[in-house]
């Protein structure tokens, strides 16, 4: 067994499980999307930009000239960010339905037309924030700074660990990542179990026809759909901007489409599919870059979605009942 | 289900066609006051001095006469004007353009210089050559210094050699820019071969015996990361990871990777954009070591773009010695001009960009010699290859591939979020 799938394993886990959780965040936006729609919103991944450029401005505006003064104040300017960037996310989205989607629904149009939208809302968001801020690279001030929290191999008790285990470094930005990835994943897989609207949205997924039949409101049930995927990519995008600390006008579009892929991976329409996959395919990423080389980490994110698709066609949790 | 797969096979192909056309944008003195270091053997750079700064006296008269009643002749250039390296190119820009007025106003020139500077926004090699045609099709072009990038320089160097049109860079740095034999290419610094043994001289008197070489897969990264092993190899240090990664965001990956390959320095072949965020991202994963780059990272807010704290001790190697640190004569008459009109101190390769501009003038004015009409394309290539116009940072002399046969690399280190420079890596 290679080293990079055994001793090395636990250490890419911490990276693998924060880039996973952004996939994450921003996938259950594909996936409560096709599962209502089944449209596949090229646009979200700027619904994401937007996110981090939402956050950017924001911070921008808080953080003090000569810096912050303290950790504390740090915090709290990263979570007054994260107000206009969630919303920003949720707005964006419900525009984007209404003005790129919802009269192709009142037309009946084909698939086809559908596709086309998202890309070309895609690019014109896109280039709208290009010659809005530039082309290049904007960074965020400093507010929380993001460093080791936990390293495994510097503990009281190192010595009982195992020699892969004691690699193991943990950032305070993996923690809070994964945290809010899963508090957002069980929000909303809680609100669409539980809620009446939520119950409007697995309706509507099942048998969009019947659901309107039965006296939902079947434009409502699609506007919360696509705020609740909005709000997430807007949380990821302030989570991302302030882990790597710079916005850019294409910046969503990697992350959109590793996201794109973790849907899919993880059976697209299934919520729980989306976060299952967004994990898996952060951690796939960063062990294969470990066997492999760095620059063989997108092949294998997209090789791994090959596989999984020519075995098992559904994704992952794909032919469970999920919205 | 055949209608979830029939939109997830056309999702696929989307997929495809979206990752293929998706590609990602890439780009690339006699000193006074020495700084130096104690010989250390535990690779840490903080041991090394910056030099002392010598203080400048500012302001001369800007003003700027128009030649009347003279030909045009035209010194074009182009590069990275305005896109997220464009740090790396705007000061040497800046030089020709202060080279250029003081040729003017110095009059004694047949033709009246006309500078045309051109942007390259982040230096691509595919939009190159539409920019090396513009020039090539202007018959008042004389001369192109450019161009900024490694990899804008070898998409054009052939057009310009087959066009007969002086193609003289002051900051392409790729080793093998001078092996095409390209009739018509000079370039005025120290390249890569030079830059990528200084890093691993560097490393050496420090002691470091485990490095890590990383490359941006761009013309010039991968050129400099290559020498820098191959040196590496030769001194016997030990390359404990060698990877490449385009320019992206996230380098969670990469800086695993460097974590647990645990090399004493890093050294990253690419450009500022990216290298702040690797520098920054090892950084808060706890890596303590040496983390250095080339001349691709040195621009003045590199430090502040890592962070203060987190740029602490990064190194720079750059065939560019800090212009202002000169105590020669003509070099601070240079400073005080170029401050003069820009309103800046002078930054990466401006003093090269100086020399390059000025050893093109001293070449058009040897043509021009026989009249205004013998200010050929021709006659300038001519003069540049018998060319031995002392500048400000070397004699402009070249061997018969057009390299210039003079140009030390320097060592600089960012010290409370400043570039300063070390000094000479020859003379650590």
């Amino acid at each position: 067994m290679p080293d990079c799938l055994s001793s090395e394993l636990p250490f890419r886990l911490a990276g693998g499980l924060s880039t996973g959780a952004v996939y994450a965040m921003i996938a259950l936006g594909y996936t409560l999307v096709y599962g209502v729609l089944q449209l596949i919103n090229f646009a979200h991944s700027e619904v994401f930009m937007l996110g981090t450029l939402g956050a950017f401005l924001t911070v921008g505006a808080l953080v003090p000239d000569g810096g912050v003064t303290s950790q504390t104040q740090g915090a709290m300017i990263l979570l007054a960010a994260a107000v206009p960037a969630v919303i920003l996310g949720g707005l964006a989205a419900v525009a984007l339905e209404r003005v790129a989607y919802r009269p192709l629904r009142r037309r009946g149009a084909p698939r086809l037309a559908y596709l086309i939208s998202a890309i070309g809302a895609s690019l014109f968001l896109s280039n709208s924030v290009r010659i809005w801020r530039g082309p290049n690279f904007e960074t965020l001030p400093r507010t929380v700074r993001s460093r080791i929290v936990l390293d495994l191999g510097d503990t009281f008790f190192t010595g009982i660990l195992p020699e892969s285990m004691q690699r193991v470094r943990i950032q305070n930005r993996d923690i809070l990542v994964f945290v809010v990835a899963m508090l957002a994943m069980v929000a909303v897989d809680q609100f669409i179990n539980r809620s009446r609207i939520g119950r409007g949205i697995r309706a509507v997924a099942q048998d969009a026809e019947t659901a309107g039949l039965m006296g939902v409101n079947i434009n409502k049930v699609i506007t919360v759909t696509f705020l609740i995927g909005g709000l997430l990519a807007g949380a990821a995008g302030l989570l991302f901007a302030w882990s790597f600390g710079v916005t850019r006008f294409q910046i969503g579009f990697l992350p959109g489409i590793k996201a794109f892929t973790a849907a899919v991976l993880g059976g697209i329409g299934n919520i729980r599919g989306a976060l299952l996959g967004g994990l898996l395919l952060g951690v796939f990423e960063n062990v294969a870059a470990g066997c492999f080389g760095v620059q063989w980490r997108d092949v294998v994110a997209f090789l791994i979605l090959v596989l999984v698709l020519f075995f098992r066609p559904t994704g992952l949790l794909g032919d469970k009942e999920a919205t | 289900m055949r209608r979830v797969r029939g939109t997830t096979l056309l999702s696929l192909v989307m997929l495809l066609m979206l990752i293929l056309a998706a590609c990602g944008d890439g780009g690339n003195g006699g000193n006074g006051g020495n700084g130096g270091t104690q010989a250390s053997e535990d690779c840490d750079p903080s041991v090394l001095e910056p030099a002392q700064e010598v203080a400048s006296a500012a302001s001369t008269d800007g003003s700027y006469k128009l030649a009347q009643a003279k030909p045009d002749v035209v010194i074009a250039t182009f590069g990275d004007r305005t896109g997220e390296n464009s740090q790396i190119i705007i000061p040497s820009h800046n030089a020709m353009d202060v080279a250029i007025r003081q040729a003017n106003e110095a009059g004694d020139l047949p033709v009246n210089l006309v500078f045309r500077p051109l942007d390259n926004r982040n230096g691509r090699a595919d939009v190159a050559p539409s920019i090396a045609q513009q020039f090539i099709g202007d018959p008042s072009v004389v001369a192109v210094l450019g161009g900024g990038f490694s990899g804008e320089t070898a998409a054009t160097g052939q057009l310009f050699s087959e066009a007969g049109l002086l193609f003289f860079t002051a900051t392409a740095t790729r080793v093998d820019l001078t092996e095409q034999g390209w009739e018509t290419f000079y370039r005025g610094v120290a390249n890569d071969n030079d830059q990528g043994a200084a890093i691993i001289e560097v490393f050496e008197n420090l002691g470091c015996e485990r490095i890590a070489i990383v490359d941006d897969k761009t013309q010039y990264g991968e050129g400099l990361g290559n020498v820098a092993t191959a040196q590496a190899e030769e001194a016997g240090i030990d390359v404990v990871l060698s990877e490449s990664i385009e320019p992206t965001t996230d380098y969670t990956a990469l800086v695993d990777s460097v974590v647990a390959a645990d090399p004493q320095a890093v050294f990253y072949a690419g450009y500022a954009a990216e290298f702040q965020l690797v520098a920054r991202q090892l950084r808060e994963k706890g890596f303590e070591g040496v983390i250095a780059s080339g001349d691709g990272s040195k621009e003045e807010e590199i430090g502040q773009k890592i962070g203060a704290e987190e740029a602490e001790n990064v190194l720079l190697t750059c065939p560019c010695p800090d212009i202002s640190l000169s105590d020669d004569e003509d070099a601070q008459a240079f400073v005080e001009a170029y401050e003069a009109q820009w309103n800046q101190r002078p930054g990466i390769y401006a003093g090269e960009g100086f020399d390059v501009a000025n050893a093109t003038i001293d070449a058009i004015r040897k043509c021009g010699e026989g009249g205004a009409a013998a200010v050929t394309r021709q006659c300038v290539v001519e003069r540049m290859g018998e060319s031995n116009y002392e500048g400000i940072t070397k004699t402009m002399e070249f061997d018969e591939n057009g390299q210039v046969r003079t140009g030390a690399i320097s060592l600089f280190i960012v010290k409370d979020g400043v570039v300063r420079e070390v000094g000479p890596v020859d003379s650590l």
